[in-house]
This record gives C-alpha cells, structure tokens and sequence, in this order.
C-alpha cells in the first residue's frame, strides 16, 4: 500500500476505522512492558484460546499503555452500541468475567474499572480526521450505567491527554490504526500546503519547549538549524530515557510509535534534514521492536524514502540502540554513541544546530517533543498555546509512582499543581500513612517538600525551587522513606554514571558520596553539612556538561527543606523515617507476638529464637536489619526503632 | 681471598620503570650529571601516559606533553634505555648499588629499525605485539597503535618468545561466518562498531577476545577503540555470563519500594553481588538502572521475564523456575 495523494490516506484510515472499531466485539488487552510484567502476553493467549473454545465470534487484538499501570493487565472490551469498558488486574486466570459479560452483554460493576461513553480526542473540527469515537447513547443505565465514567474516575478526570492521545487506543502494531485516528494528515498538511518558515514558525509560536528536561524553546532549536546551510542535516529522536521513575518515553513508543516518526517527518522538511536517528535504550527492547515494525511500515507505504507525499521531499530513518550508559542522554554524548564512540559529552561552544552528528546541523528532540509536533500543526499553534501557563505551553506527561494509591502514566496541562496530581489523581500516600515529598527530575532534580504542593507545575517554578522538570518522573515519598537515603542513592547513581571525562563530577561526586555514606552510616560530623554545601556547589559550578552541574540538586534540594533529617542522623543518631538500617534496631512486641515460629523460620541469618507458641526475640549481634521478619508477621509484632 | 668492596659513591642510577615518572626521573637525573640505566619491562617506555587522550588538571594532551621526553630520553648521552628489561636482583647499600637486570631478545636489530611497522603488516603468523598475561594492557594496545607505545616500540615483531606466547587465539571457520554476517548487517554504516557490538554480545551472551580482534580488523578500527566501548558501555559484557541473566531495577521507585532488600537477598541466599555469576553459571546478578516499569516497584528481570512487587519472600519461588 503506497501513500502518496489524501485519497490514498483516507483509504488507509477507513481500512484502519474497520480495524479500530470492527462490526464485531473486539476485545483489547495492554500489552505494553508494565502490562507483560503482570502477564498480559498469558491474558491475550488465554483470551484468544478460550473465546475460541467457546465459539465467540470475538477479535483479541492488542494496545499500548493504557496508563493506569497499577491496574495491569488492563483489558478493554468494545462492542457496537454499548460503552467501552475497561477491567483491571485480568490476569491469565481471572479472564472468565470478561468473556462472561461479552455473552451476556453485560458488565461486572465491581471488575470494571471504567465505562468509556466518549473517546476523548484532540483533534478538533478543523481537523483533517475527526476520529471522536461515540460508543453509545450516554444516557444508558442498568449494569453499564453503574460502571464509574471514564470522564470522572479519579485517575483520569483531570487529565489531558495530548502526547498519550493514541496510547491505549490503537495498535502500535498497524500503521492504518493510526492514520485513522489523524495520523500522518499532519505531516501531509506540513508537506504539501505548507513551506518550511510557515512550519517554523508555528512550532515558534507554540511555545512548546524541549520535553527531555532542559525546556529549550523547540521553536528556536529548529530555526538556528535551519539557517545554516548544509546538504546534509540530521534530525534525532533522543528516547535514552534513562532518569530513574520516568517511563513516558518508553510507554509512547511501546503505544504510538508513528506519531514521534511523524513529527521528525514534520521537523526533518522544516530544517531541511534528510536522515533522521532514533536513539532508544538498550533496556527498552519491546519499544525497539515496535519501532522497528513502524519504520518497516512506514518505508512501504512510501512514507520514508524518496518523494515523500509527491513532493520533492526526501527522508529516511534509522534506529541506534544504546549501551546502557545514562550519560547518552546528554545531546553530544548521544551523538558521539551515533557515531560510535565512548559515550562522552564535549564542551558546547559550537552549537549542535552547526555542527552535531558527524559535523552537520542536527536537531536533537526528546520522544514527546517530537510527539507532539503533529498535534501542533494539525490544530494550529494557537490552540497549543492556549494549555499551560504562561511560559511553558501544553501538556506534559509524568509517570506518578512511588508510595501512592495509584500509580501510572498521567498527562496533565502545564500548570496544575502538585497537590492536584499527586493528591487527586494519584489518590495520595496509601492508607495510614503520611506523604511527605516528592521527588521531581530524576537524579537532576529534587525533592519538593509537603508545604510546597500548591506549586504549579511547569519549567520554571520547579527550577525555581530547587528541583527540574526533568523528564517527568514524579516519585512520591511517605514518612517510611528517608530523605538523606534519597539524597545517598541519586549521589550513588550519579557516581556510577559520571562518565569521568571531567575532574568535578567524577571526584567532587565521589567526595559528596563518601559523606553521605558516613551520615547514613551514623558517624556523620557536625561540620559535614556545611562541607557538603561547598562541595555541591563546587561539583554545581565547575563541571563540563548538565549531568555534573545538575548533580547536586538532589543533595541541595533535601538539604533545604529536610535539613532536619540530616541533623537527626548525625546528632542523634537517628534515622526518624526508620530506614538506614546502621542506625536502626528490629525487636518484637512479646504481648503481639504469639509464637507461630514464621519469622524465625524465615529469617535468612537465624537471628531469631524462641518456643514455639512463646514470644519470640531477636538477637541485635547477628540481625542483619533485612526486615523479611516485618514482612512475614501477620501480627505486625515486629518494632522497629 | 676477601673481595673489599669498594665503599666509594658510584656515578650511575638505575630508573626501574619507564612510565613518565621514570621519564622524568631519568631526564632529572641525567640533566644533574648522573649517568642513568632506565629499566622498562615492556618493549617500549611511555607507560600508561602513552595511552592516554587528555590529562589532568589543563586538558592538554599526553602525547604532546610526552612525546619530547621520550625524544630527549633517546637520544641523552647520559642515559641508557633497557628494554625488554626485569630487575631479578639488587645487592648493596645506598651508593653503591648492584643490580641483576635480565634483558629478553628483541629479534630485531634496534640500530637499524626506523619503526614503520611494515614487518607487523607482511608477517603471515598473525601475532600482535602483546603482552601475555597482561590482558587488560593487552587489550588496550592497538595492533596498529606504535605511536601510542612509544619511541622504542617499533622493534618489537611479535609477543616475547619466552616462554613462547600462542599466536592469538583465532576464530574457526564456523565462528567467522557467524561475524561475517553480522557484519555485513552494518556494511557502510557510519558507526557500525555499536550495533555490531551489540549483535555479538546478543549472539554470544558476551563479548569474546578473538571476536574483539576479529571485528577490529575487519572495521579497520583500533581494539583498543572496541574495549574502550566494551568497558565504558553498561550492557557489554567481556566474560561469559550465566545462563539467566537477573537484572534487579534499581531505579528511583525500585529504590524506594526495596530493590535494596532484593540485592541483600541474592547477597545473603546466593552469595551473589551485582555482576557476579553462580559458580554453576545459572544466574548473573545484574543492576539495572531503571526498567521503566515504575508503577510496578520493585521490579526484576529474568531473561526477558519482567516481575513486579516483588518481594525477598517471593524469591525462591521466582528462581525456582529457572534451571
């Protein structure tokens, strides 16, 4: 199937309409890497074999990440005339209520986890596809009626879904599911009725900033590179999403490999590039399989090679895996890996817009930049502009995990607080226990205090006080997790990956490490947080690239607002969240405990004695503070202090 | 008949050690009036400086730095290199020292070597000037590399003759078309050393020496290039791995959530820190810098296996599965 005129892709996106939405019940199970973790791949095996055995004339088809991870395996069931409804946890052996309801076209209210009435969309009237799907008339009641509506179940109410518009609702797998729901119309507009300033400028216009952190206006990016004249340009996609706690990359490009492809389609013709780099993780194997099948899709239909749409347009692109090195995620590491080289940052006093890959204008994007492109051209700059606050534009997408109710992938405009998301959507800390920070912009970002969550969350508030918006991840921490550990293990990683080109970062990390050991440890010094603030403020201030003078935020940032922990830890000797485990001691409650032996038969260093059906007691010489006791005891008898 | 020892002072030091320490030491030396032996155990003096790109605190490069001394070394009236050399014995008191120095054959004729490196090229027995024994040095000599190695290296035609070195271990035939293919996926491809890298490592669980040596030659590259990407990347391996390869996330929310309690598990239960290998090569232990499964902490890996919320409970039961 060649793509050349409209009327080829409106055939594509009818052929892909029948795909999406069949005549027949279709059920859809998340296949993406969270959802495999919990046996989604079993699910859709089981799913298919037993509608088989029981004759249903049912398709089984998959989907990327729906986005409330907690739930996985996720399963959808669609079918005419009635809403979409979503089940959660349908492990391979919980599949019978979901074959069950489809016979008996009904729904199980307390499995179904939301009733979909109206697919939201972003795709507005002067849009070329309106892919607004109504599954049913709103008002129907019974059983369906009783399922929580998609549009008011607490995890997705506030949401805006622009980046993820597609995720969950299509086929990373086919490329006509997404040319029916609006893709690549974008790129045909961008290419056929549009010239290359037009383009510039409504990216300008936009206002949407670099998605990978920085918050670097794409806008100007694209500009400074497409003034230099060159008969080889690059674009590269930079999905080496290596900050700890993000996924958002990962789940776009496991959901919706073609719409990143087109918006370096759209970048590529508006700087005048002709090869474009996706540069993912080594870690991510799914979301290279599902790349390379889109990329394979897309050369078919003639939507990568030469005479792009029939104009004069040229372009083509290829996948580079990484090597496992978090420091490739800074833009001239990741290109000196392109060009196979150790993954080393140089200094930047030639800008990547006049000599990046092999000496050529490049332009470097992060997956949801890119993603977001199409929309941007598709709805016009102005309706983008329209989201967000002040100076950072559009959505962004967070992945909420940590110690929280509900855990996932959440897009939300630019703007809202921190108190909206982590409270609302996320649900706030689990039961019993007290939130306490968050941690925002993995090992370069910080900790955001419990007083500050009204802040709204865009790029400069959170610089502002102290942390970064990083790529998203947003870790929520309770009053069980220890800031100054926090502060030890972003430190500790922050060794292990400090390439070790310049002196700062390599040794002025391994100083601030080797303190924050002997504060955990319980020999801090009382002059060790002053010592700390010089060396962060040295590593800050002296080191070559954003890895090295971003590292410290997480030791600044706690020491600002928790400063209170870190004095616990070196006056008293205490570690009030309970966690270092050299200033911590197991024992168990005599009156609780009732003697059923569990702890001491599963403790690994028999440190534990006692009769059977008597209290039992630790021995402080051989604990070795591993907690499995605290686990294994169904009288929660274990103390620790 | 009692020899007297002579207690006068003598003239001469001897530098054990050609490194750029013993460089200067020498040129220090010399410059004084001293007459000096240099002793260096490799074929050729620079030592570790040789091989390095930039150097602390000026970024200046080492070569430029070095390659002046090594000049004035060779050519010091008052300087004797010994090469090839190992200090067996030393006898005396300050002073008056002496030393026992064996020198190994060079099979080369210094005097007239001008260093181009053609008989390397023609010779038909495929031995590259390495050190046995001395693997990591080993592998990070370019076979092509004689700048690097100093002023002296260029006589030194194959790997020292006693005990005589095997020839690098060379690919069979099977092994060669298994590379050649992988090779061919990347013919013409700009910074093709990545993904063929990473088609070997995935083909053979690691990245084995003569392969190494193989595709160096066959990109045309240095080896030392392929080891410097094997070693500063994280998913390369340079020895065999296990059959399963474990990798525990110890990303922020894994962290968080007790991945810390997973690694104490394998530490305590199997003896096994991060990547380490069972002694019946059933498990490598691996720490993973973030899965992306974060909703899911903590999370591990078998294979290509991903489980979630897992617990050290739930760890017997996990392996159990895995012969």
């Amino acid at each position: 199937m060649r793509i050349v005129t409209l009327e080829d892709l409106q055939q594509a996106a009818r052929a892909g309409e029948t795909r999406l939405y069949p005549p027949r019940p279709k059920i859809v199970v998340g296949m993406s890497t969270c959802g495999r973790a919990c046996g989604a791949a079993a699910t859709f095996e089981a799913l298919r074999a037993e509608a088989a055995a029981r004759g249903m004339d049912v398709v089984v088809g998959e989907t990327g990440c729906i986005g409330l991870c907690q739930e996985e395996p996720l399963v959808e069931v669609i079918r005419p005339a009635r809403p979409r409804i979503a089940y959660g946890r349908v492990t391979a052996d919980r599949i019978a209520t979901v074959l069950d309801d489809l016979r008996n076209d009904t729904v199980t209210v307390d499995r179904a986890l939301y009733a979909m009435y109206e697919e939201p969309t972003v795709w507005g009237n002067n849009a070329p596809a309106t892919p607004a799907r109504r599954y049913c008339d709103p008002s129907l009641d019974g059983a369906f009626g009783a399922v929580c509506r998609y549009e008011r179940h607490p995890f997705f109410a506030k949401q805006l879904k622009v980046a993820l518009r597609n995720c969950g609702f299509l086929d990373p797998t086919s490329i006509e599911e997404y040319i029916a729901r609006g893709g690549y119309f974008a790129a045909y507009k961008a290419l056929t009725s549009m010239t290359r300033d037009e383009i510039l400028a409504a990216v300008s216009e936009s206002g949407l900033r670099g998605r990978g952190g920085g918050g670097f206006p794409t806008g100007r990016k694209w500009a400074s590179a497409a003034k230099y004249a060159s008969p080889v340009k690059y674009v590269i996609c930079n999905a080496d999403e290596g900050d700890p706690g993000a996924y958002m990359d990962r789940s776009i490009l496991e959901g919706d490999p073609h719409s990143v492809l087109e918006g370096m389609m759209i970048g590529a013709y508006a700087v005048g590039a002709t090869i474009g780099y996706i540069y993912v993780r080594a870690e991510y194997p799914e979301a290279i399989r599902k790349l390379e099948t889109a990329i394979a899709q897309m050369r078919e239909c003639g939507l990568l090679g030469e005479k792009i749409f029939g104009t004069d347009f040229s372009f083509d692109i290829r996948l580079a895996r990484g090597g496992g090195a978090f420091v490739c995620g800074e833009s001239s590491a990741l290109i000196a890996s392109i060009e196979g080289k150790a993954g080393e940052p140089r200094a930047k006093h030639i800008h990547m817009a006049e000599s990046g890959l092999w000496g050529k204008p490049t332009v470097l994007n992060n997956v949801e930049t890119w993603n977001n492109v199409p929309v941007i051209i598709a709805r016009g700059p102005k309706w983008f502009a329209s989201i967000g606050t002040a100076r950072s534009k559009g959505t962004k997408v967070f992945s909420l995990v940590g110690e929280i109710r509900r855990t996932g992938l959440v897009e939300v405009p630019m703007g809202m607080t921190l108190r909206e998301i982590v409270g609302d959507i996320g649900g706030g800390a689990p039961a019993g226990r007290k939130f306490k920070a968050v941690q925002t912009g993995g090992p370069s970002g910080g900790c955001i205090p419990e007083a500050l969550m009204d802040l709204p969350v865009d790029f400069d508030e959170l610089t502002r006080v102290g942390s970064m918006m990083g790529s998203g991840g947003m870790i929520a921490m309770d009053e069980s997790t220890c800031m100054v550990g926090v502060a030890r293990y972003f430190t500790d990683f922050l060794i292990k990956e400090s390439c070790g080109k310049c002196t700062p970062c390599r040794e002025g990390l391994k100083q601030i490490g080797a303190v924050l050991d002997r504060i955990v440890a319980g020999a801090g010094r009382p002059d060790d947080l002053p010592l700390l603030e010089r060396l962060c403020d040295a590593v800050a201030n002296a080191s070559l690239c954003g890895l090295g003078t971003s590292a410290p935020n997480p030791v600044l940032s706690t020491l600002r607002y928790f400063r209170d922990e870190y004095e616990a830890h070196i006056r008293r000797r205490r570690c009030p969240a309970r966690s270092c485990k050299a200033l911590i001691t197991f024992s168990i409650a005599a009156e609780k405990c009732t003697g059923c032996t569990l702890c001491a038969v599963r403790c690994p260093s028999q440190a534990i004695e006692g009769e059977k059906k008597g209290a039992h007691r630790i021995l402080a010489d051989k604990c070795t503070q591993c907690g499995i006791c605290r686990e294994v005891c169904k009288f929660d008898a274990v103390i620790v202090e | 008949m009692s020899v007297t020892r002579s207690t006068e002072k003598v003239g001469s030091v001897l530098v054990v050690g050609g490194g750029v320490a013993g460089i200067q030491s020498a040129l220090d030396l010399a410059e004084s009036g001293f007459f000096v032996y240099l002793a260096e155990k490799g074929p050729s003096i620079g030592g570790v400086m040789s091989q390095l790109d930039k150097t602390f605190p000026t970024n200046d490069c080492a070569m430029c730095i070095l390659s002046p001394k090594l000049v004035e070394v060779a050519r010091h009236p008052n300087i004797r290199l010994l090469t090839l050399a190992e200090l067996k014995a030393l006898r005396g008191e300050a002073g008056h020292f002496e030393a026992v120095i064996a020198q190994r054959p060079r099979y080369v004729d210094l005097t007239r070597c001008t260093g181009c490196g053609q008989c390397v090229q023609r010779c038909l027995v495929q031995n590259e000037p390495y050190f046995p024994g001395d693997e990591v040095r080993d592998a990070r000599v370019a076979p092509d590399d004689f700048s690097s190695t100093g002023i002296a290296s260029a006589g030194d035609l194959s790997a020292p003759p006693a005990p005589a070195a095997p020839a690098a271990a060379g690919l069979d035939a099977e092994e060669a078309a298994r590379v050649e293919a992988i090779l061919q996926r990347y013919e013409g491809v700009g910074g093709a050393e990545m993904p063929v890298l990473q088609d070997i490592h995935a083909a053979w669980g690691y990245l084995p020496e003569p392969v190494l040596r193989y595709v160096a030659r066959r990109l045309d590259v240095a080896l030392s290039h392929l080891y410097r990407l094997a070693t500063f990347y994280e998913s390369f391996s340079l020895a065999p791995r296990g059959r399963h390869i474990v990798s525990i996330c110890t990303g922020t929310a894994c962290h968080i959530r007790g991945a810390g309690r997973l690694l104490d598990y394998f530490s305590s239960e199997l003896h096994l820190a991060p990547g380490e290998t069972t002694g019946d090569r059933r498990f490598t232990l691996e720490e993973v810098r973030c899965l992306g499964c974060c909703s899911l902490a903590p999370v591990l890996k078998i294979g290509n296996a991903v489980f979630g919320d897992v617990k050290p409970t739930m760890m017997e039961k996990i392996l159990a599965k895995y012969e």
